[in-house]
This record gives structure tokens, sequence and C-alpha cells, in this order.
């Protein structure tokens, strides 16, 4: 029995493209092993297209892998499950439902009671501190607090891992520095493993205890750095500690070298 | 800009007054519709062939609500569905109504369910291709989110699909009201089945201007009447979108 909660195993997921006679092979994974501990906060970053979104689908088990392994707990999976929970980019709340609604979404097929769901709802909806819109509905709202409904969602399933996709990618720098400190502050509260897709060197530093680095064509791990700072990270002064700018430096030269590979 | 409109109604009115003093017999006039129209509704029996007409349009509407909401739900779910069906769809779509008619009237006859069939043909076509847009506009954004959150088959469906599909569903409902309401009196004009086209058709043969005016202003009357209540229906039902296009 593995100590590990993510167990990723020489994962490969290619599919085929392009007209019937001239099918070409693409592969969006290659060869990526990772594993991530219990309560762990693990970054996935690289450019865009390098399959770092690609693999979360695949942990979540929206998206079938081709080769190797994906073990939760210890056990290979291969569909969705109530022990992960998926916060996607552009928030995907359905517009019809207040942010109540959304949050008991997820809890509509398993409690049969509608107030044992929303009590469930409520407590999160104040974890993430949107009690007072809990009657409002999703285009009410600013990009942020959407965020905060699909985060709410996500808890609301009481999942052990958080499957983030670039869940701050759409917001303005200022709320996106705000939704990183509620994100902490959520994360030592709960204590769920994350797993965190961007391509924001500094968010990934930030947030994480560890950061894999993906480069592209085909997508794979090509560095992990652990990150040296201690929780709680609330204070933003750590982005200009020296660790901090080395860190960033590190990464980007290898991010830039990955671009320079392909871009001739 | 609302008084160059209103002047350009009372200017209209006054030079179709004038063209019915000059020869009444064939343009009519705008005091003799009036006049027209009071004694249909007092005498005539109007009010009651209005109610029948709506009656039948509403009953014939439903069918084709039914029938085009679950073809279009069909052929936006399921690729098989929309590979065998939609040619059939589109020729439908395109063939004239009173194409339709004469075979229409071979199956059904010229009664009560010609009619019915009549709106079905005309009108159920009309919600196919907006439910189905809406349920592949649906499951295109929300079929991850329902699987990632393990919401599957009548839970999605009733959850997701019907409620993500229902603004598309209105606006099929809304572009297709006035066509039910032409079906309907073209049905009775054709096969003279009692009602407002029926009172159309004895108009023409006594070539009787003033009734002919006086049930299309009343025909106008009734589709605006249930124009503006379906766009009610919809913006209601469409609350939840911040832009609701017209």
């Amino acid at each position: 029995m593995s100590t590990q909660k993510i167990e990723i195993d020489t994962v490969g997921k290619s599919y085929e493209t392009g007209p019937r006679k001239k099918r070409k092979v693409v592969h969006a994974l290659k060869d990526v092993s990772l594993t991530i501990a219990p309560g762990g906060f693990v970054s996935l970053l690289g450019p865009s297209g390098c399959g770092k979104t690609t693999l979360l689908k695949c942990i979540d088990g929206l998206i079938p892998i081709t080769e190797g392994e994906i073990r939760v707990g210890g056990k290979a999976i291969a569909d969705p499950g109530r022990d992960r929970a998926f916060v996607f980019q552009d928030f995907r709340l359905l517009p019809w439902r207040t942010v109540l609604g959304n949050v008991c979404f997820p809890l509509e097929t398993t409690i049969s009671s509608k107030a044992e769901r929303e009590a469930i709802a409520k407590k999160y909806i104040d974890m993430v501190g949107l009690t007072a819109f809990e009657r409002h509905h999703p285009h009410e709202l600013s990009g942020g607090m959407q965020q905060r409904v699909g985060i709410a969602r996500a808890l609301a399933v009481d999942p052990d891992i958080l499957l983030m996709d670039e869940p701050f990618g759409a917001l303005d720098a200022q709320t996106r520095e705000l939704m990183q400190v509620e994100l902490l502050r959520i994360w030592e509260l709960t204590g769920k493993t994350v797993v965190f897709v961007t391509h924001s060197v500094d968010e990934a530093i930030f947030l994480s205890q560890r950061i894999a680095v993906f480069s592209s064509r085909p997508g794979t791990i090509s560095a992990e750095f652990d990150v040296p700072f201690a929780y709680p990270r609330t204070d933003l002064g750590i982005r200009r500690d020296p660790r901090f700018t080395d860190l960033r430096q590190e990464i980007w030269r290898l991010l830039k070298g990955d671009q320079n590979s392909f871009s001739d | 800009m609302k008084y160059i409109k209103v002047a350009g109604v009372v200017v209209f009115l006054l030079l179709w007054q004038l063209a019915g003093q000059i020869n009444p017999g064939i343009y009519s006039s705008p005091t003799l519709v009036v006049t027209e129209i009071v004694r249909l509704f007092t005498e005539g029996g109007l009010l009651g062939l209005v109610f029948g007409t709506v009656a039948t349009m509403l009953l014939g509407w439903a069918f084709a609500a039914v029938i085009g909401v679950f073809t279009g739900f069909l052929i936006g779910r399921y690729r098989l569905a929309s590979l065998v069906l939609e040619p059939y769809l589109v020729a439908l779509y395109s063939v004239p109504l009173i194409a339709v008619v004469p075979l229409l009237v071979i199956w059904f006859g010229i009664g009560q369910t010609f009619l019915l069939a009549t709106i079905v043909v005309a009108t159920g076509i009309m919600l196919v291709f907006p439910t189905a847009a809406g349920t592949r506009e649906t499951v295109r954004v929300y079929d991850q989110v329902a699987r990632a959150y393990c919401v599957s088959g009548r839970h999605f469906l009733f959850k997701v699909l019907l409620p993500g599909a229902l603004p598309f569903i209105a606006t099929g409902m809304r572009i297709s009201v006035q066509r039910a309401l032409m079906a309907v009196i073209v049905g009775q004009f054709l096969v003279g089945h009692p009602g407002l086209g029926t009172l159309l058709s004895d108009a023409r043969v006594r070539l009787d201007a003033d009734e002919v005016f006086a049930v299309a202003l009343v025909a106008l009357a009734v589709g605006a009447a249930l124009t503006a209540l379906v766009g009610w229906a919809d913006r209601t039902l469409s609350a939840w979108r911040p832009e609701v296009t017209s």
C-alpha cells in the first residue's frame, strides 16, 4: 500500500487527428510520472498546449489515458469519482441556478433531503465568503465571486482531492492575488490534496509545495521544484524573498529553453 | 420620432378614408371596417369564432411543440438520429406549406384533425432546430461538469439539459406563434372549417371588402396579443440570462 495520494505512473495520452487518409498520431502526454502526497499542494506549470490540463482531466477521469496508470489512494482510476472534484477555468456554473442551487447541484444525486443539501452547501458558501449572495444568479456576480462558487461547489462533495484547472486564469491581477490567499486559507482549513494547473510562474511558486514543470510536444514533465517557503503564506512579501526570485528565474530559464526548442 | 409615426398613421387613415369615398366596394374605409367589426362581434358571432380558432391553434401548437422539441432533442443529442433525420427535416423546412396541404387533406380529411395536422407541419419544424441547437450547446458546455460531479442519466436530462435548452425552445415558440395562427387560418380558408379563415373565404365569395378588412384586422390583433404573451413567457423563462436578445 502506497503512502501517496495520487500516483501518475508513466502515463501517455495520444490521439489521432487530421483527415482520414493522412491520420497523424499526436502525443498530448508521454511518459508522465508524478506522485503527490496526501494533503499536498502541487502545481502543474507550463506553456499553453503542453498537456497540463489534459493530465488534470485524466486524473479526474474525464479523459481516458492510453498508456500507463493513474492511481488515487492506491486504486487505478478510469472514471470521475466522488473522491475528486474539478474546478473549471471558466467556472461552468449553471446560469439558471442561484449560488445556493449551484453548490447544491452535485449533492442532488446522493442526498435526498433538500434541507440537508442546503445545510452542506451553506457551510461551503460561507467558507468562500459568499453567504450574502446565496440567492444571486451567476450573472449578477463578478468573475472572482463566480469562481468562489466554483470552489464551493467542488468542496461541497467533500472530496479528498481538488483538481483546479487555471481557476484564476480569467480573473484580473488584483482579484487573482486575493483568490490565491483565499485558496491557501481554504486549503489549510480543509486539508485537501490540491493539484493546480497554471501558466503563471509566480502563482505556482506562491501557492505550491512542489511544482512540476511541463515541456510540450510531447507533453511531459521536464523538471520538478520544491518550494522552500513555509505556510501560512498570507504575507505577499515572500514575493520579494531572494529565494523566490531565484526559483522564479530558474523556472523561467527552463520554460524559455522549451519555447526556443520548438519555435524554430 | 413618436409623433412622426402617429402622424404617419393618421395620414394613412385619412387617405384610406378618402379612397373609400371614391370606391367603397373595393377599398372599403376605416369607418366601414370599424362598423363591420362591431357588427361581426354583435351579430356575426365573431367572438366565438376567434376563441374557436385560437383554441385550435393552441392545441395544434402544443402538439407541434411536443413533437418538435422531442425530435430536436433527439438530433441534438444523438449523432445517429441527426444523420438519419436531418435531410428530411431540412426538406420539410424548405417546402411551402401549401404544397403539403393536399396530402394532409387526403390523410386527415377536412375536419379539426386536418387543421391540427396543418399547424403541426407548419410549426413543429420551427422548434426542431432551435431545440437541437440548445441541446448541443448545453452538452458542449456542461457535459464535463456533469461527468466530473457524477451527474448522469435522468438527473442530467432534467437538471442540466432541459433547463439549458429551455431558452432555445422559448425562442422557437416565439418565432413560430405567428406561423401557427397563419396555418390555422389558411387551413380553415382552404377547407371551410368554421373560423376566421372561413369568414375570409365567405367574404371573398361575396366580394365584401369591409368584412375582409375587418377579419384581417381582428386576426392581426389576435396575432399581436399572442406574440406579446409568448414574448413575456420567453423573458420570464430566460430571466437568468443577462442579455435576452429580441
